[in-house]
């Protein structure tokens, strides 16, 4: 979250929600300027892309400020936010389950059975950017809650039980996504790995 | 989960901290004692690991114009969607208000008979300012619509009609004859018209009894009743004078009245004698 430590976000954080439970009609626009960023993130995460990123994130805080009256101040605004924005992200993604079927269809027809081979040069894996760009297929390539599941543990930190709380399941299903999520991830990185491995050798 | 998997997810556990102490203690004996599994758990701690080295969705910097467009476009769009919450509000009230439209009508209908009726009597008994209790105008009197004569009426007149003119005949053709008139008929010529007179006289006195209130045709009545009474008695008695005083009398009178009593209907057959 930038240069605020962490301390004064939590201040900033018990402020905004004393302000919400005291149904201050301005208080929306504090906690859109605070949380922009770390929902934005989150979004992008998520979408892996700016403008849907962009387009969740606007959802979510229209979301927020219609719920402000159900917010009871038990967990912190910042976690609120999270799960709205989880919950949005997979309610928007169940409508494109054929885009994403389409999309997958597309991925394993360009890497593998060699359509995307034909250009695939072992040597430019090494630099980040293309690096960045296979991680950025292989993560296209998870299920939206395969993608949240992971996303929320392995670049938000949260805990798999607070990551069952947000995405309203259990524990076990939460750990059934991230495991099949980190296969499918090993799946579509393997040429990497294996390549890396023989340039160790 | 095949027992493979089952490992591959102790092993991801393991690697996120999400083991318990004695979990966590039995799975580094495991690898310790399994190098084809430490193998492995390298490979995907390093996968992993490079997963978070290379974060694929990379955040515009800090201080970039793209964070402050994202904020006026997230406020803008609150705002707006603030300003249609309260339209629809008002849409919806309308909307209420539809529904109970036939209603509100109805009522507002009774309202105002009842506010008109309550205002109407506070007026009437509103004194006026110079202390005196203004009321209001009286109606004209409503006209009397009358009702048509009745059967047994129009057979009176009729018959009072037909009478007066049946005896205007009679005393005329009679005086005529005394009077040498060439236009009556003769005398000797008239079935009995002493007997004739006498009928007369008896309906005469009949009508004038019942049939008549107006004292004009009562008066005339009586006229008619001496002329009948003394013709009916014998006309020869009568001096010529006496007989032209009656007869003018008789026929004047009866033709005032008879224009009195109602339309006369000259048409209307008379009884001669």
């Amino acid at each position: 979250m930038g240069t605020r430590s962490s301390a004064s976000l939590a201040d900033i954080d018990r402020q905004l929600v004393e302000r919400v439970l005291a149904k201050d009609p301005t208080v929306i626009e504090d906690i859109v300027r605070t949380y922009k960023r770390e929902v934005y993130h989150l979004a992008l995460q998520l979408c892996r892309d700016h403008d849907d990123a962009e387009d969740l994130v606007q959802e979510v805080f229209i979301r927020a400020w219609k719920s402000l009256d159900s917010f009871r101040g038990d967990a912190r605004l910042s976690t609120w936010l999270h799960r709205i924005t989880v919950n949005l992200y997979i309610n928007s993604t169940r409508s494109k389950s054929h885009q994403h079927r389409k999309e997958q269809e597309s991925f394993d027809e360009e890497y593998m059975t060699g359509g995307r081979g034909a250009e695939f040069d072992p040597e430019r894996l090494y630099s980040s950017q293309e690096i960045g760009e296979h991680i950025e297929r292989a993560l296209r390539k998870l299920s939206p809650a395969q993608r949240v599941a992971f996303v929320l543990r392995h670049y938000h930190d949260l805990p798999i039980k607070e990551i069952a709380e947000h995405m309203h399941n259990t524990e076990g299903t939460v750990k059934v996504l991230l495991f099949r999520a980190v296969r499918n991830l090993q799946k579509h990185l393997s040429f990497y790995r294996d390549d890396t491995d023989e340039h160790d050798t | 989960m095949k027992i493979r998997d089952k490992l591959t997810e102790q092993m991801l556990l393991a690697y996120y901290g999400e083991l318990s102490a004695d979990e966590q203690a039995r799975f580094n004996e495991c690898l310790k004692g399994d190098p084809a599994r430490a193998r492995q758990y390298h490979e995907l701690s390093a996968l992993l690991d490079t997963l978070s080295q290379c974060p694929a969705a990379q955040l515009p910097a800090e201080g970039d114009e793209f964070w402050t467009a994202l904020e006026h476009g997230i406020i803008h769009r609150l705002r707006q969607h603030a300003r249609y919450s309260r339209q629809s509000r008002w849409r919806q009230l309308v909307e209420q208000f539809a529904v109970g439209r036939v209603a509100l009508v109805f009522g507002g209908i009774v309202v105002a008979f009842l506010a008109g009726t309550i205002i109407g009597a506070g007026y009437r008994a509103t004194p006026a300012e110079d202390g005196r209790v203004q009321v209001s105008l009286p109606l004209p009197p409503l006209p009397i619509v009358t009702s048509a004569p009745s059967a047994a009426s129009t057979a009176t007149n009729e018959h009072l009609r037909s009478f007066l003119k049946r005896s205007q005949l009679y005393i005329a053709t009679t005086a005529d004859k005394q009077l040498a008139c060439k236009r009556c008929l003769p005398i000797e010529r008239q079935l009995d018209h002493r007997q004739f007179a006498k009928e007369l006289l008896a309906e005469a006195q009949r009508l004038r009894r019942t049939a008549h209130k107006d004292p004009k045709v009562k008066k005339v009545l009586q006229d008619i009743e001496l002329v009948l009474a003394n013709l009916s008695q014998d006309p020869r008695t009568l001096s010529s004078e006496q007989m032209e005083i009656l007869h003018n009398i008789a026929s004047a009178a009866i033709c005032e009245v008879s224009s009195t009593v109602g339309d006369t209907d000259a048409d209307n057959p008379t009884d001669r004698p």
